[in-house]
């Protein structure tokens, strides 16, 4: 607000702590806000997310964020922060996960012809990982890494500030190791439809608990992922029990 | 015979003069390349149309364009070979070299079809028909063994490279009916349109590459043959059909050249890397290629275009050379141009007869055609983007920083695991901008199959690069073992693998799945099992041999 009243320096207010000399000021402030919120700051800017991120994410995924999942769904959940990006034309980097599946990266609406895999070898070194991070950052807009344990801080740090200037977003999967993570993404997973000998894994839910830095309290929600349908949604009170199917 | 290397031209077309072109055609090149036994009926299938076959199969009433099952169920005895562009590009270069010994440059249209300018090599050689025969002998002791069951390669010439294109359809005709001695075609010069005149619409969709939508237009509008076409007014035929109705007409005409809308590059616009010390290693060639690519391609896209056409020339320390032009229709990227590159050098190196004797000395790239740069529309939400452009760079370099064989992309392969379904593929080998091929489950394939036995969705998403050994043990401690009809032993209670135990809550399973029986060295005979533990980790778990490995974990 300080920033609308320096603009308009023909106004007679003076906005000091809370008190409001001119009476007229605060209306013409208010008039002024909307006009003002068309810039946005470089931090402000977002990656849209997955329909079913809404309740945790609402904003979307803020450019130069490292995002941390863990958990029961790590991997999936990773997917899917990338589903809505890469379904708009950006592109998905990944390195140091030697267990990238494919089939399910594309269930989770990844569209595969915009993915690109840097091989796992054990002998890379902590200078060829930062290498290899740097030339992801550079040409791909979401970049998931799960080798961030055999990364030094020091390496990490660079990347990070190489992160926010070129605005992709990192997403580590499992351990954090020495990055500061903007967003954490915690995990829980419930199967249903395996029985004993019979069924089988059909339906789960995800549990996500969002904390960061940001964010004052931890956000909760609770997605199908997948729904028996094979969609991804939020669970609603209304399709509690529904998108189960009768196990087979 | 006299040469006129440049005719007049035809009437309307302001401004263009028409090349006199020379094609040499391999009919059936996919056939070729497969390799076929003579009276062996095989067809080549892409997206589950046949796109060529061989002479037993059309015998047996096969015809391009037929879908699979038809061409199956006229002919019982087919074999289908999947189309591969690649096997196909590998196989043409014996008659590449071969020609390229008595024609300097060559334009390698397609595998299968090559094409040169005649203007000095029918100087040299005395006459057009000199030449149509000399190639074509040439070309018969190169590859004519192998051509016996796809049809004798024919060479044509005529002014424009459609009309050259039709001529050469004549000689391999010709040849097929038995009726002329040499399988060549020469139209006069300045008798294209003559030639064409007569000729049905039809011509154009196999030669022109016209849509036949187009075509069919046409014929309804009560156009027989390409003369009627000819004989339009242009403004008109602009007005009505656009530029793809112009191109039509152009080459009805016999006047096309080139693509329309290329036009040629700026002048002195040549990329030359001189190595310092002679180079014998392909990758370090392939190498500098990429970086002449990338220079040639920023300095193109400075002024918004694209190359069309380039000229690849490489020299070694004695001499030796290799020129080759390469065209594509939507523009080269400088990833298609590197791709190119290798296969030059690729073919160059593996020459049998003239091989190369001393290490590479220069290695030169020069546009030959650009055109404006107007994206490549890939798909419905496609059109190339700056996204695409730097994930494509960011690719390049990661290909140099950890290797080519480390950098890789998904392909569809089909199967029944879940390692099984993508196959990853170096990003180096593949081209970027046309993902939608590479993930398209290629029709006619035996992998385009459904897979029956295949687990449904939801897959799992972390699998293993190796499956993990483990045990699995019921209750009792026992180990448990699948019976040969597909009976547990017992109920599964516990995993244990390397450094983990953990106790089954529930379990599905087995899933028997039999794979390959028919070949001993491949086949595979396993059962699987889903274990939900009660750390709440899913697994897909297999045993075979009655030993328990863990392939994938739902994550």
């Amino acid at each position: 607000m300080v920033v609308a009243v320096a603009s308009v320096p023909r106004t007679t207010a003076v906005v000091a702590g809370t008190r409001v000399l001119d009476p007229d000021a605060r209306d013409r402030l208010a008039a002024l806000a909307p006009r003002l919120t068309g810039g946005l700051l470089a931090g402000d800017r977002c990656i849209p997310v997955h329909p079913a991120y809404q309740g945790v994410l609402p904003q979307g995924l803020p450019c130069g964020a490292t995002v941390l999942t863990e958990g029961q769904a790590a991997l999936s959940s990773a997917f899917l922060l990338a589903a809505a990006p890469v379904q708009m034309g950006a592109w998905l980097g990944a390195a140091g996960l030697a267990a990238f599946g494919a089939q399910a990266c594309a269930e989770a609406g990844v569209a595969p012809e915009r993915v690109v895999v840097v091989r796992d070898t054990p002998s890379r070194t902590d200078e060829m990982w930062g290498q290899v991070l740097a030339a992801l950052i550079d040409g791909f807009d979401v970049v998931l890494f799960g080798a961030a344990a055999r990364v030094r801080a020091g390496t990490a740090r660079r990347i990070q500030s190489r992160l926010q200037q070129r605005g992709a977003v990192l997403v580590i999967v499992g351990a954090a190791g020495p990055f500061s993570c903007d967003l954490t993404v915690a995990s829980r997973a419930v199967w249903s439809g395996l029985g004993h000998g019979h069924g089988r894994l059909q339906t789960r839910q995800v549990h996500l608990e969002v904390t960061g830095r940001r964010m004052p309290r931890a956000s909760r929600d609770t997605l199908w992922f997948p729904a028996g349908d094979g969609r991804i949604e939020r669970l609603t009170p209304e399709s509690g029990s529904t998108p189960l199917r009768r196990a087979v | 015979m006299p040469v006129m290397p440049v005719m007049p031209v035809p009437p309307g077309l302001p401004g263009l003069t028409v090349v006199r072109l020379a094609v040499v055609r391999c009919p059936q090149w996919p056939i070729v390349a497969a390799g076929c036994e003579l009276d062996e009926p095989v067809a080549v299938v892409h997206a589950n149309r046949v796109v060529a076959r061989s002479l037993a199969a059309a015998q047996a009433g096969i015809v391009i364009g037929q879908r699979r099952r038809e061409a199956q169920s006229r002919c019982p005895r087919l074999r289908l070979v999947a189309h591969e562009p690649a096997r196909d590009a590998r196989a043409f270069h014996p008659v590449v070299d071969a020609v390229a010994t008595m024609v300097p440059r060559l334009e390698i249209t397609e595998p299968g079809v090559l094409t040169f300018a005649t203007r000095g090599p029918s100087r040299y050689f005395g006459g057009d028909a000199a030449l149509a025969v000399r190639v074509q002998v040439l070309v018969d002791q190169v590859i004519g063994g192998q051509c016996a069951a796809a049809g004798r390669p024919a060479v044509g010439i005529a002014d424009g490279c459609f009309a050259a294109g039709v001529a050469a359809r004549h000689g391999v005709r010709a040849a097929a009916t038995g009726g002329s001695e040499r399988a060549t075609h020469v139209v006069a010069a300045g008798k294209s349109a003559e030639f064409l005149g007569p000729l049905s619409l039809r011509w154009l969709i196999d030669v022109g590459g016209v849509g036949p939508n187009l075509v069919g237009l046409f014929r309804r509008l009560g156009l027989a043959n390409l003369a009627a076409l000819a004989a339009l007014p242009v403004a008109d035929v602009l007005a009505r059909f656009g530029t793809e109705g112009i191109r039509a007409q152009c080459m009805a005409a016999g006047g096309d050249d080139r693509l329309p809308g290329t036009e040629d590059p700026p002048e002195g616009l040549v990329f030359v890397h001189r190595f310092e010390t002679s180079v014998q290693h392909l990758d370090t060639l392939v190498f500098a290629g990429k970086h002449l690519a990338e220079q040639l391609t920023e300095a193109l896209s400075g002024q918004g275009r694209v190359c069309t056409k380039l000229l690849v020339t490489a020299e070694t320390e004695h001499g030796e050379r290799t020129e080759r032009y390469w065209s594509r229709g939507t523009g080269l990227s400088a990833q298609a141009m590197v791709e190119r590159i290798r296969w030059q050098l690729d073919g160059w190196a593996q020459q049998t007869d003239a091989a190369i004797t001393a290490g590479v000395i220069q290695l030169q790239l020069e546009p030959a055609e650009v055109c404006a740069d107007v994206g490549v529309q890939l798909g419905l939400w496609g059109g190339r983007t700056q996204a695409d452009e730097w994930a494509q760079r960011a690719t390049a370099r990661l290909a140099g920083l950890v290797g080519d064989e480390h950098v890789v992309v998904p392909a569809w392969q089909g199967g029944r695991h879940p390692g099984d379904v993508y196959r990853w593929v170096p990003a180096g080998l593949s081209d970027l901008a046309d993902g939608a091929a590479r993930l398209a489950p290629t029709a006619g394939s035996p992998t385009a199959a459904p897979w029956p036995g295949s687990l449904p969705a939801p897959s799992p998403a972390a699998v293993y690069p190796s499956a993990a050994e483990v045990t699995v043990v019921d209750s009792n401690g026992q180990p448990v073992s699948v019976s040969g009809r597909g009976v547990p032993s017992g109920v599964p209670a516990v995993v244990r693998g390397d450094g983990f135990v953990e106790q089954v809550t529930s379990w599905a399973g087995p899933w028997v799945v039999d794979e390959r029986w028919w070949d001993a060295g491949r086949h595979r005979r396993v059962a699987r099992f889903q274990l939900l533990t009660t750390s709440g980790r899913a697994y897909l778990a297999v045993i075979e041999r009655q030993q328990w490995w863990l392939l994938a974990e739902y994550s």
